[in-house]
């Protein structure tokens, strides 16, 4: 049996780099997003005191 | 054009479905490494197979998607499925970027070559190229609309690739392997190596799947169009 043990172990790495990236891509995107009027619903009806 | 309906408030770019699509790669994986044997001549590089076909499968399943919504842009002019198309492309984009990696990592120790200028590798390339280009023209365009319909129409002709790269085997020389599993014969793997195979399919279409989705999310609120939260 041939010694391929390297470009197996080469493949997954470089898979898993890219779907890494991909998703680390998607969240780095989404922290970049300003949250809409409405998104935050402060409960205006329990006002409290502050520190 | 119509405007994009709104999606459910604050919805998760990474949820559930996410992880469970996680955790079938991941068991997937385990699968390959320690549960399924060698193969006798081309030994530890054969099992790169468990995530090239998969990967270049769900590359199909992501072309199509942008086919069928693209088509369905043309007709009805509805921006959602315009949005769809784009994140399935980048999705598409991503799983023939895998495959044009493993590619080569398998080749050379079997075939002696890194690549090969044959039928089936330049039109993989060749799509690369066009789905790369899709994603250029969107950022090039800045009339939505216009930009909407170009990437529509360059999405169809993309997709219009894949039946020829699958068949290419059989219409031309190739040096590119002729299909082992989605053929009209029996599979020619031990049904260990199959069962595997067909695990990492699935695992695959499904994180494919995910991802489309969860880009698609983020499009809309990007977009304005629902809220997106990073959890």
């Amino acid at each position: 049996m041939p010694d391929t043990f390297a470009y197996y172990v080469a493949a997954y790495v470089v898979t898993g780099i890219l779907f890494a990236g991909y998703v680390a891509s998607l969240a780095w995107r989404a922290r970049k997003i300003v949250p809409r009027a409405g998104d935050r619903e402060p409960d205006l009806q329990n006002l409290t005191v502050g520190p | 054009m119509t405007a994009p309906r709104a999606a459910p408030a604050r919805a998760p770019l990474f949820d559930w479905l996410f992880i469970l699509s996680l955790i079938g790669v991941a068991g997937v994986l385990i699968r390959i490494v320690w549960f399924t044997p060698y193969e006798a001549t081309q030994g530890a590089a054969q099992k790169i197979y468990y995530i090239h076909v998969p990967a270049a499968l769900s590359a199909y399943l992501a072309l199509f998607v942008v086919a069928v919504m693209s088509i369905v842009y043309l007709w009805l002019r509805d921006e959602r499925s315009d949005l769809l198309a784009w994140s399935a492309a980048e999705v598409a984009f991503l799983f023939t970027s895998v495959v044009l990696c493993t590619g080569p990592l398998w080749g050379k120790p079997v075939w002696g070559a890194w690549w090969t200028w044959d039928a089936r590798l330049s039109l993989t390339l060749f799509l690369w190229f066009l789905t790369l280009a899709y994603l250029v023209l969107r950022g090039a365009v800045e009339d939505p609309a216009m930009r909407a319909r170009f990437s529509a129409v360059l999405g169809v002709l993309a997709a219009l690739l894949v039946p020829f790269i699958h068949l290419s085997v059989y219409l031309f020389r190739t040096l590119h392997p002729m299909p082992i599993v989605l053929k009209p014969e029996r599979p020619s793997l031990p049904s260990e190596m199959l069962l595997t195979w067909t695990l990492a399919v699935f695992a695959f279409l499904f994180f494919c799947v995910v991802l489309i989705r969860a880009r698609y999310r983020l499009e809309l609120a990007r977009q304005g169009v629902g809220g997106v939260t990073n959890a």
